[in-house]
C-alpha cells in the first residue's frame, strides 16, 4: 500500500455506516427497528448512543459488531463491508477487530480473572506463554494485576466488569462497543469503569462507541447521539 | 488454556451434578455388561457345544459306575470315551471355592480338544498319579505355580479320614473356550477313586462325555449307548452336546431374554436422563455461549465443542463402567457358572459397549450442539 493509500485510509471514518434498515418479524407484524440510518465514527472517537428503551441502540450495536446483519444498507468498518460477509468470516473478523463489553460481564465463573481475559487468545497462534503475558499486560492496564488468580465470585462488580474490559482489548481490537458497562454497578464503580473506559480512548486510541441509559455516563463520552424509534439524533427527543 | 480446560471448567460448574451423571453412565455400563454375560451364558452353551460330542447322563439323576466305560468304548462310531466326576473344594480359605473335576486323563485331550497343555506338562501330568492341570484363571487367582503341592479342602472323606486332598500342580490348560471354562481343577479319578472313604461313590462317575466319528450317526449312537444300560439299575440317557444347550436355552430362554429387554429399557432410559442432563447443562451456559460466539468463536468450533463435553463424559463413563462391569461378572462368574458356564463379558460385547458410548455420546450432544450452533447471538446476551 503507497503512503498515500495509507493516509486516505487514515482519513477514512472507522464507522460507516449508510442507510441501514433492520426489521423484525413480530408474528404476523413487521416492525422497522432502524430507519434507514447513516453514521459515520471517526478513528479514535468516544460515542455515547442515548434512547429510551425499545429505540434501536442494542439492535445497531449488534450490527456494527457483526452480531446481527442490516436488512438493508452498508455497515463498513475500517474499510471493510461487513454485511456481505458470511458467518464463518463475520466471527474472524469479530476476533480481529471488535471488543465487546457486557453489561453482565459475561464471565466464566469457573475460570479465574487472567484465564477469562486469554480467552479471546485462544482464537489466535499465540503460545501459551505469550497469552498468559498478554493476557496479564490487559489485567495491568485495568488495575487488576494482583487479582490475576481471582475467580469472579471473589470479585467486586465493578472488578469483573474490569475483567470484561481487560478481555475486551487483550487482541488490541480496532473497536470497542460497549452495551451498558455500567448499568449494572453503583456509581462509585461506574464512575471507576468510565474512568477507564476514557483512559482507553485518550491515552491508547481506542474507538469507543457505548450504549448508555445514564447521562452521567454518556457525559463522559466525547458526544452523544441519541436515538429514537430507529432514527439517530444529535439532541434527545423533547 | 485449550478447548479441554473448557469442558473441564464445565464439568467443574455443577460438581455434584456431573458426579451423578458419570455414575449412572457407569452404572448403565456395567449393567449392560453384566446383560452381555448373561447372554453369553445362553448362547454361549451353543457355541461350545459341537454336534460329535454326546454326554451320557444317568437318567434318575444319580451316579453311572465305571463299567460302563468298556461297554461304551465298545459302542461303533465311539472314538473317544471321557468319564468325569469330582467335588467342590476350596483353597486355604472358604472363600476361594472351586471344582475339582476328577477324569481319565489319557483321553480327556481327544473328547476335548479345545483343551490342551504344553507337551511336557501334559506327559508330567499322564506319569503322575497325584497330578493336575488346572486353568490359568484359576491358577492365577490362587497364586499358583506349575511344581506346588496344592492342598485342597473340603472335600469328601478320604480312608484316613482326612479331607483335605493334596494335588501336584503339574501344568497350566489353555483353551480357546470362554472365561468359564479356564478356572478348572482337573485331576486324575484313579487317585480321586482309591482315596475316597465312602464305598457308594467308589467306582462311580457322574458323567461320561463321548466323542464320535460323525455327527449324523448322533441319533443311532445315542440309543445304542442307552440301549446297552436300559435294563440295569442305573439306566442312561444320552444326547448330543448341542441337543442339550437347545434344551437349555428353551428352558431359561425365556426368562433370560425377559432379563436381557428389561435390562435394556433400563439401560436406554438412563441414558435418556443423561443425554437430558447434558441438555439442560448446556441450556444453563446458554450466554455463555452467546459470550463466546461475540468474541469470534465460530459455530463448529462451539458445537465440537459440546460435542466433546458430551463424549468425553459418556465414552469415560463407560470404559469405567465395562472395566467395573468386566470385574463384576468375573466375581459372578462362579456363582452363576453351574447355569450359566459360559457366563462371561466377551471382547465384542466390550467393543459393543464402546461404540454404544461413542453413539450415545454423540446423540446426547446433538441436541445441545443444534442448539449452540444455531444461537441468536443478540438475544442470548440480552437473556444473559
Amino acid at each position: 500500500m503507497s503512503a498515500v493509500a495509507v493516509e486516505n485510509t487514515r482519513n477514512q471514518p472507522l464507522v460507516n455506516l449508510r442507510g441501514v434498515t433492520k426489521l423484525y418479524k413480530r408474528g404476523s407484524e413487521t416492525v422497522e427497528v432502524l430507519k434507514r440510518l447513516d453514521l459515520e465514527v471517526p478513528r479514535g472517537d468516544f460515542l455515547a448512543l442515548m434512547g429510551p428503551s425499545g429505540s434501536g441502540k442494542t439492535t445497531l450495536m449488534n450490527i456494527l459488531g457483526g452480531l446481527d446483519r442490516p436488512t438493508a444498507g452498508e455497515v463498513i468498518i475500517d474499510g471493510q463491508p461487513i454485511h456481505t460477509l458470511s458467518d464463518s468470516s463475520l466471527s474472524g473478523w469479530r476476533a480481529r477487530h471488535v471488543g465487546f463489553v457486557f453489561q453482565l460481564y459475561h464471565l466464566l465463573p469457573v475460570l479465574n480473572a487472567e484465564q477469562n481475559v486469554a480467552l479471546p487468545l485462544m482464537l489466535t497462534h499465540l503460545s501459551g506463554h505469550e497469552r498468559k503475558k498478554r493476557a496479564m499486560a490487559a489485567l495491568t492496564l485495568v488495575g487488576l494485576e494482583d487479582r490475576a488468580k481471582h475467580k469472579p465470585s471473589e470479585l467486586s462488580g465493578g472488578q469483573e466488569q474490569r475483567v470484561g474490559i481487560a478481555r475486551a482489548i487483550v487482541t488490541d481490537p480496532t473497536l470497542l462497543l460497549c452495551d451498558e458497562p455500567t448499568g449494572d454497578l453503583d456509581r462509585k464503580a461506574g464512575d471507576e469503569i468510565l474512568e477507564l473506559l476514557q483512559l482507553l480512548n485518550e491515552e491508547h486510541g481506542k474507538t469507543i462507541i457505548m450504549v448508555t441509559h445514564d447521562p452521567h455516563a454518556a457525559a463522559r463520552a466525547e458526544r452523544t447521539l441519541f436515538m429514537n424509534k430507529g432514527v439517530l439524533g444529535e439532541e434527545p427527543e423533547a | 488454556m485449550n478447548a479441554l480446560t473448557l469442558i473441564f471448567s464445565a464439568y467443574r460448574r455443577r460438581k455434584a451434578r456431573t458426579l451423578f451423571t458419570f455414575l449412572s453412565v457407569v452404572v448403565a455400563f456395567m449393567l449392560f455388561c453384566i446383560l452381555a454375560a448373561v447372554r453369553q451364558g445362553m448362547l454361549g452353551q451353543l457355541k461350545i457345544s459341537i454336534a460329535e460330542r454326546l454326554d451320557t447322563n444317568s437318567k434318575v439323576q444319580g451316579l453311572m459306575p465305571l463299567s460302563y466305560y468298556s461297554k461304551i468304548t465298545a459302542v461303533p462310531g465311539v472314538t473317544a470315551v471321557g468319564y468325569f466326576s469330582g467335588f467342590q473344594g476350596h483353597y486355604k480359605d472358604e472363600k476361594n471355592k472351586f471344582q475339582v473335576v476328577v477324569t481319565n486323563a489319557n483321553e480327556l485331550f481327544k473328547v476335548y480338544p479345545e483343551f490342551n497343555a504344553p507337551p511336557a506338562q501334559m506327559q508330567a501330568w499322564l506319569a503322575d498319579r497325584q497330578g493336575a492341570i488346572a486353568g490359568p484363571l484359576l491358577a492365577k487367582r490362587m497364586g499358583w505355580n506349575v511344581g506346588d503341592t496344592i492342598p485342597v479342602q473340603g472335600g469328601p472323606a478320604q480312608k484316613d479320614g482326612s479331607t483335605t486332598w493334596y494335588f501336584h500342580l503339574d501344568g497350566i490348560y489353555k483353551t480357546t473356550l470362554p472365561t468359564a471354562f479356564q478356572s478348572f481343577f482337573v485331576a486324575h479319578y484313579q487317585y480321586y477313586n482309591q482315596g475316597v472313604a465312602n464305598v457308594q461313590i467308589q467306582n462311580m462317575v457322574g458323567q461320561y462325555t463321548e466323542r464320535i466319528d460323525d455327527p449324523r450317526n448322533v441319533t443311532a449312537i445315542s440309543n445304542a449307548i442307552d440301549k446297552l444300560f436300559e435294563n440295569s439299575t442305573s439306566q442312561t440317557l444320552t444326547q448330543s452336546q448341542v441337543a442339550e444347550a437347545i434344551s437349555f436355552v428353551r428352558q431359561f430362554g425365556d426368562i433370560s431374554a425377559m432379563v436381557i429387554y428389561v435390562g435394556m429399557a433400563v439401560f436406554f432410559s438412563m441414558l435418556l436422563i443423561i443425554g437430558n442432563t447434558m441438555a439442560q447443562s448446556v441450556r444453563e451456559r446458554t450466554g455463555e455461549f452467546a459470550m463466546f460466539r461475540a468474541l469470534g468463536f465460530k459455530r463448529p468450533w462451539l458445537g465440537w465443542l459440546v460435542l466433546r463435553e458430551s463424549l468425553l463424559l459418556i465414552v469415560s463413563g463407560g470404559v469405567l463402567g465395562l472395566m467395573l462391569g468386566y470385574e463384576v461378572t468375573h466375581m459372578l462368574a462362579p456363582y452363576v457358572g453351574n447355569l450359566l458356564s459360559t457366563f462371561s463379558m466377551t471382547w465384542s460385547a466390550a467393543g459393543l459397549g464402546i461404540v454404544l458410548s461413542i453413539i450415545f455420546g454423540l446423540l446426547a450432544g446433538l441436541v445441545p450442539m443444534r442448539r449452540i450452533t444455531h444461537l441468536q447471538v443478540a438475544d442470548a446476551l440480552r437473556r444473559g
